[in-house]
């Protein structure tokens, strides 16, 4: 029903409009003659209409891009193989997984300035690379891995309610 | 130029720091070949280039052990002259191995 008055209204407006042009197309002499000043300026508002409305789409883009980006960051070390280590695991996932965060937080790093989030990614940073280094130091002793799980789960969060913080900061 | 390629040259699974800590690790690494290399670039007056791309990806430690050790051993003004990284699985190496060489001796 609300949908007929709308399709309603817009037709009889486009009618309203219609005979408006019609009417002044054939009895205003004036109606096609338009000073060059006033030319100018509605192709300005144009123009500039155009840009910021391209500009917000980008930006609203990019901005689901970085969201993107920081779910597959949670959900990269929301797995365990993140922090749970045990006798003969593969030093090949972690180092992999490792990579994988690192080049999307470098990713957000960025944007940082153009959105406003630097202390956020600085804080993701900080934090991956402390765990990172510690993991990196002890890749090979394996018994130091399983007994510092906890420290490496507590960077982990952090990193965690960092990055719920971000997603809602990059909205407001 | 001469290049070394991390992956087919060494090891697609580079290990920890020390030789005693297991295989493929950095020092390792710098000694049989790094060293060697950055030495034979020196003398022909060549760039070396070194790709770390195609492995499973570097602890800290083995980078720092190379890179950091090469720059402990070496002057770091003529490491930056003579080596060139090339890194594009993970480009933000580049910059910790640069860390690496700037900081070894602090």
């Amino acid at each position: 029903m609300k949908c007929h008055i709308n399709n309603l209204i817009l037709i009889i407006s486009g009618i309203i409009v219609l005979n408006l042009f019609t009417y002044n197309l054939f009895f205003n002499s004036d109606f096609l003659i338009i000073p060059i000043y006033h030319l100018l300026n509605l192709i300005v508002a144009i123009l500039f209409t155009f840009y910021f409305v391209q500009k917000r789409t980008d930006d609203r883009k990019t901005k689901e891009v970085l969201e993107d980006l920081i779910s597959k960051i949670q959900n990269e070390i929301a797995d365990k193989e993140s922090y749970n280590f045990f006798i003969g695991f593969d030093k090949k996932v972690i180092l992999q997984k490792i990579r994988r965060v690192r080049n999307k937080i470098f990713l957000l790093d960025k944007f940082k300035d153009k959105f406003n989030i630097t202390e956020e990614v600085e804080y993701i940073s900080k934090n991956f690379d402390e765990y990172r280094n510690d993991i990196g130091e002890k890749i090979e002793d394996t018994n130091y891995l399983i007994n510092n799980q906890k420290k490496y789960l507590k960077y982990l969060s952090l990193i965690d309610d960092k990055c719920d913080q971000l997603r809602i900061k990059l909205y407001q | 130029m001469i290049k070394l390629v991390i992956s087919k040259d060494f090891t697609e699974t580079p290990g920890a720091r020390f030789i005693i800590e297991g295989s493929y690790s950095g020092e390792e690494f710098r000694n049989d070949f790094l060293e060697p290399k950055y030495l034979e670039a020196k003398i022909k007056k060549e760039k070396l280039v070194i790709d770390f791309d195609g492995g499973y990806g570097y602890a800290t430690s083995f980078l720092e052990e190379a890179f950091g050790g090469l720059a402990r051993k070496y002057d770091e003004k003529e490491i930056k002259e003579v080596l060139e990284f090339k890194s594009d699985d993970e480009p933000s190496l580049i910059f910790d191995i640069i860390d690496y060489i700037k900081n070894a001796r602090n």
